[in-house]
């Protein structure tokens, strides 16, 4: 058995690190769950259960609190309870701060590293505890000290049994990352829903930006099923023709049900229209995109949101051609007229190779 | 002034005053302040011609002389010579908007002489005139609206002198001291003559200008078209026109309304906020306009649920409404139209018109009103400074879209919103493919819509470890943008001038007015149709000039 | 394509040209390159009365006292004409216009204007400026605008021509002489008044009007 420095120190960092048991000895290898825990005596068998069964998994223990646990005041007497769990990697030793502490490991979990080598087991914990966000081979290497080939091979067994996968970073797109088989990525890594093997899935958000679009257009506008309002000791008059070329029909400012991130969010995922998992954020993160295309605006400081009059799921309001509200009201003063488009207009001059007077598109523009 | 303004004006002196009268505003504009005999030296005219063509354009106020220099010097008036061409026919129109029937054609004499002759004392007008009662009436209806402006010695010298005076007319009663310096007094000085300028600048504000204390026209005044007030207008037109688009043209018709009803107060575009309440604006309000035809109320359901639970599905649930201050009375018919069994159809006409006005409040982007108090049934005022920014935003945006599409639009907004980003930053805002940014971010630059800062991160200068910050500089974009404008409207003018050019001979035979040919006939609707495109080109584009540079 | 100006490689010299990529000259499909060209919206009335309003605004101008041109004979501005200085044929029919009326044609407010220029204003050290009326715009319809209108009547009486009764006739007969009529007085008055006598520079007009017979083929 190597050396071990100290069982109570862990590495030097603050944050909880694993403390890498040295293997048990040969017997460990066809250990099954039940003889596991066979190993230990009664008490600390029932330390252990009450580390499972009290609190959450991955709950990590004070001394204190496991002091209280077991009933047992004395440190000297409650050591050894833990060292025997920590000996069959049913404990694992934390640090955080200038504490120790310790968190229990399921059974199967700790069957699976005791069945390990020992420099699987290494390159194992390194791997767990980077979690979500995941580990590159390189780190690992560093962190372990192992030779290339070493990890490579540990990486593959461990890989085999799938208790590690490979995953593709989005931010890092030709590192070798890896995880725990069976958690998700997290967001930093994949990019989030908009992304699919780590490229921006546009055609995906394309889609869903119209279907937020549609969705905020048909809530924004009163229907035929609304009635107008009228004025009190007035008769209704039809409104007079300099008025109403174009009949409004608005929700009052007072309107209170445009629709809100929520439930635009509850649309969304009642819809179907995707299996991808889109957290509010998501949603949010579309709004603010139609937002910025002139389509949709923010009321009520953000806790609404209705269409702008005159948007299309293709085009932003105040952007586009302004044909039905009547030519005149002319919002493309520059770009209707060839020198908007122009792209000689810097050669443009009196005398010039190109000029106003000889200019063939003002020929054409006006003779349209 | 940039070299695009000068072109423009230039070119439009020379083809309304002729030849004489550009070179001298084109030697002024290029050389700055002249006397009279640099100028006939740097324009190569003779002092007599000299003379003979600044009488009218003294007289128009194109240029201005000084008092105070010896021997006299001559500075042009770019903006005033601008609002007076290219505005003219604009301005015309709306006199004959805002007079009647009746009224209309002396009124309309009264402001084509104006601009003709750049001003005129109201007794000389009056000898001339056809129907002096009727002139006389049109005029102190001009007067009232300050759509004219009396005139007096001190307008006809440039604006800096003046102000120059004004600041050693200070300094000089600001008594030297061992304990202040200078540069102290200097300062003190200037803002005692700022302040002193800002009552001169607006001694013509006063309802009784023009008037003499019996109420009647003061005859013996000279008076002259107020581009000032007339720019206020324009600027009105443009953003009623921006309220029908957002939302709807009966609140237009509203906004419209309180627009005229502030208006009195209006002198100019940089004016400080005025207040009106909901009475002021309900007073002359158009009878026919129905508003209540055009908001919906939401309660439909024949059944009351109290309890919530009813068939629409919970979209329909009520958002949270935050607690604004004064915001009391819109929220409060809301809820009296969904509960209130009976009066749920209908209001007063002051609700209803406060309805409108709050529609006008609710834009964030785009702030036509803003309520400010309750009294009076709702105390509203008009940020025009902010509300022109909003549009001046736009219609850059309009532009970039237009020119490079709708993703550098985005891309722009996105910027503008965060201020200085960097390009992952903006990718991630804006759900798109850093590589595919890059293009759009680049020509943005070249236009002058984007500035790009480097940061460096480490002591060296190394490229990648450096944050390129993208950055929006609205004030920089937009006088390139302006810039633009007025050269697309000189190239305009400078096509009507060639057009005609092009076709003397019809000329000639209009001229003795022999008949034409069938031919020649299409040759004159062929002109007019182009001069007719051309010259609306030029209004349109006034408009953005209006925007971008007018109403700062 | 002709080649323009001093440019390097000139008619005698192919040798320089051929392996050059700079094309001394470019045709205008060259010059503006491809653009999807962009349409003006439809114009409204209300801008429509600004165009009239702007050009008959200028047609004002032209007319009035502030359009100064130089006073060399030879240099004459021609409504619509050519305005390079070489006189022409067609000349004689344009359009007699004053050169200029005089700048002091107008009641100027003399302290206005800077001393050194009372004296352009027609004011003699000491005295005070004689009075002058005022005089306000005829607003002449812009001669375009008429020409239309003219020949909008001309193209009807044509179409007209079969169907045309006595009446008719002597009404169109009527509205030219009255026509006429003005214009005769409009010249009349013009002469009289100002320093520039016109009619120096032009031949009298008037006597063309029996002679517009259409044997006028005048050479432009």
């Amino acid at each position: 058995m190597p050396p071990v420095k100290s069982s109570y120190k862990a590495s030097g960092s603050s944050a909880a690190e694993p403390y890498t048991l040295p293997s048990p000895p040969a017997s460990s290898a066809s250990s099954s769950a039940s003889t596991h825990m066979e190993g230990l005596n009664k008490a600390a068998q029932s330390l252990y259960t009450k580390m499972i069964t009290s609190n959450e998994d991955g709950h990590v223990y004070t001394q204190a609190e496991l002091s209280e646990l077991a009933g047992i005041s004395d440190a000297m007497k409650l050591m050894p309870l833990i060292q025997e769990h920590m000996n069959l990697g049913l404990v694992k030793m934390l640090r955080q701060g200038d504490d120790l502490c310790f968190q229990a490991v399921k059974k199967e979990e700790a069957e699976k590293i005791q069945a390990m080598s020992k420099d699987e087991a290494m390159v194992y914990s390194y791997i767990e505890s980077s979690g979500t966000e995941g580990i590159w081979t390189k780190t690992i290497k560093a962190k372990t000290n192992l030779h290339q080939s070493v990890v490579q091979r540990c990486l593959k067994s461990l890989e085999g049994k799938r208790y590690i996968k490979n995953i593709k970073s989005v931010k890092y797109p030709t590192r070798k990352i890896y995880m725990l088989y069976n958690l998700q990525p997290s967001i930093d890594v994949t990019g989030g829903p908009w992304f699919t093997d780590s490229e921006l899935d546009t055609e995906f958000i394309s889609s869903l930006l119209s279907i937020v679009f549609r969705f905020v257009a048909s809530e924004s506008f009163p229907g035929d099923d609304h009635r107008r309002l009228s004025v009190s000791s007035k008769p209704r008059k039809r409104n007079s023709s300099k008025a109403t070329q174009h009949e409004q029909l608005s929700f009052p400012a007072s309107y209170s049900k445009y629709p809100t991130v929520s439930s635009i969010h509850e649309f969304v995922r009642n819809s179907g229209i995707t299996t991808v998992d889109l957290a509010p954020a998501d949603i949010k993160s579309l709004i603010d995109v139609l937002v910025y295309d002139g389509k949709i605006e923010p009321i009520d400081e953000g806790m609404a949101y209705r269409a702008i009059p005159g948007a299309t799921p293709e085009c932003g309001a105040d952007l586009g051609a302004d044909a039905e509200i009547g030519g005149g009201v002319v919002w493309d003063a520059l770009t209707e007229v060839p020198c908007g488009p122009c792209l000689v207009s810097d050669l443009c001059r009196a005398g010039g190779p190109v000029s106003a007077e000889e200019c063939i598109y003002l020929d054409e523009w006006l003779i349209q | 002034m940039s070299q695009f303004d000068a072109e423009l004006l230039v070119l439009l002196v020379r083809d309304f005053y002729g030849s004489l009268a550009s070179t001298v505003i084109d030697t002024l504009l290029k050389e700055g302040r002249l006397s009279l005999s640099l100028l006939a030296r740097y324009s190569s005219l003779s002092t007599a011609t000299i003379q003979r063509v600044l009488v009218p354009l003294l007289q128009l106020r194109f240029v201005r002389h000084s008092v105070f220099d010896s021997p006299t010097t001559y500075v042009v008036s770019p903006e005033h010579i601008y609002s007076s061409i290219v505005r003219a026919g604009q301005i015309i129109a709306y006199v004959d908007d805002i007079f009647s029937e009746e009224e209309s054609s002396a009124a309309l004499q009264v402001i084509k002489n104006l601009l003709l002759y750049g001003h005129i004392r109201i007794s000389d007008y009056l000898s001339a005139a056809p129907n002096p009662a009727a002139s006389t009436s049109a005029i102190a209806t001009l007067l009232r609206r300050k759509l004219l402006t009396t005139l007096t010695t001190e307008e006809f010298a440039p604006e800096s002198d003046r102000v120059r005076a004004l600041i050693n007319e200070k300094l000089a009663s600001i008594p030297r001291k061992a304990t202040v310096s200078e540069s102290k007094r200097a300062q003190a000085a200037e803002l005692e003559a700022q302040e002193a300028w800002h009552r001169i600048a607006t001694r013509h504000d006063s309802l009784s200008d023009g008037f003499l204390s019996s109420g009647e026209v003061d005859t013996s005044v000279v008076v002259t078209v107020n581009h000032e007030k007339f720019a206020v207008l324009a600027r009105s037109r443009v953003l009623v026109d921006f309220a029908k688009r957002r939302i709807g043209a009966v609140t237009a018709a509203v906004y419209k309304h309180v627009l005229e009803t502030m208006e009195p107060r209006l002198f100019r575009s940089d004016e400080s906020r005025i207040t009106i309440s909901s009475l002021e604006i309900l007073k002359n309000l158009d009878e026919d306009l129905d508003l209540g035809h055009a908001l919906a109320i939401t309660s439909r359901r024949r059944k009351r649920d109290s309890s919530g639970s009813d068939s629409e599905s919970s979209q329909q649930r009520p958002h949270k409404r935050r607690r604004k201050e004064n915001d009391s009375s819109s929220s409060e018919s809301e809820s009296d139209y969904e509960m209130n069994g009976n009066n749920s159809k209908s209001a007063s006409q002051m609700e209803v018109l406060n309805m409108h006005l709050a529609l006008l409040c609710s834009s964030p982007s785009l702030p036509f009103l803003k309520r400010v108090g309750s009294k009076g049934g709702g105390e509203y005022t008009i940020d025009f400074s902010a509300l022109m920014n909003s549009i001046r935003a736009l219609e850059y945006d309009k532009l970039i879209a237009k020119r490079q599409g709708a993703v550098a639009c985005r891309l722009l907004r996105i910027i503008r919103d965060k201020g200085r980003i960097d390009e992952k930053q903006i990718a991630q805002a804006a759900l798109l493919p850093a590589k595919e940014i890059r293009a759009h971010l680049t020509a943005l630059h070249e236009c002058g819509g984007l500035d790009l800062q480097e940061v460096p991160r480490g002591a060296d200068r190394a490229p990648s470890r450096t944050y390129y910050l993208w950055h929006h500089r609205p004030a920089a974009a937009h006088a390139l943008m302006a810039q633009q404008v007025i050269r697309a409207m000189t190239r305009c003018y400078a096509r009507v001038i060639d057009e005609r050019a092009r076709r003397p001979g019809v000329f000639a035979k209009i001229a003795r007015e022999a008949a034409l040919s069938a031919a020649e006939v299409e040759e004159v609707r062929k002109l007019r149709d182009v001069e007719e495109k051309l010259v609306v080109q030029i209004t349109r584009l006034d408009r953005l000039v209006l925007v971008f540079r007018d109403c700062l | 394509m002709s080649l323009r100006g001093g440019r390097s490689g000139g008619p005698g010299r192919p040798g320089l040209l051929s392996g050059l990529d700079i094309k001394p000259d470019f045709t205008p499909s060259e010059r503006y390159p491809k653009l999807v060209l962009p349409i003006q919206s439809t114009i409204t009335d209300e801008e429509r009365r600004c165009v009239q309003n702007f050009l008959q605004f200028q047609q004002d101008v032209r007319d009035s006292a502030f359009y100064v041109v130089e006073k060399k004979p030879g240099i004459v501005e021609y409504e619509g004409g050519i305005n390079d200085g070489i006189k022409r044929y067609s000349d004689r029919f344009l359009k007699k216009r004053k050169i200029g009326k005089a700048v002091t044609d107008h009641p100027y407010i003399v302290d206005f204007f800077p001393q050194e220029l009372h004296s352009t204003l027609g004011v003699k050290s000491g005295t005070k400026r004689k009075h002058v009326k005022l005089d306000l715009a005829a607003h002449k319809k812009h001669f375009l605008e008429a020409a239309a209108l003219n020949a909008a009547a001309d193209e009807e009486s044509a179409e007209n021509a079969a169907e045309l009764n006595d009446d008719d006739e002597e009404e169109i007969n009527n509205e030219d002489d009255i026509d006429e009529e003005d214009d005769e007085k409009d010249e009349f008055e013009e002469d009289e008044e100002g320093d520039y006598n016109a009619e120096k520079y032009f031949d009298d007009g008037e006597d063309d009007y029996g002679d517009d017979g259409g044997d006028d083929e005048a050479a432009y």
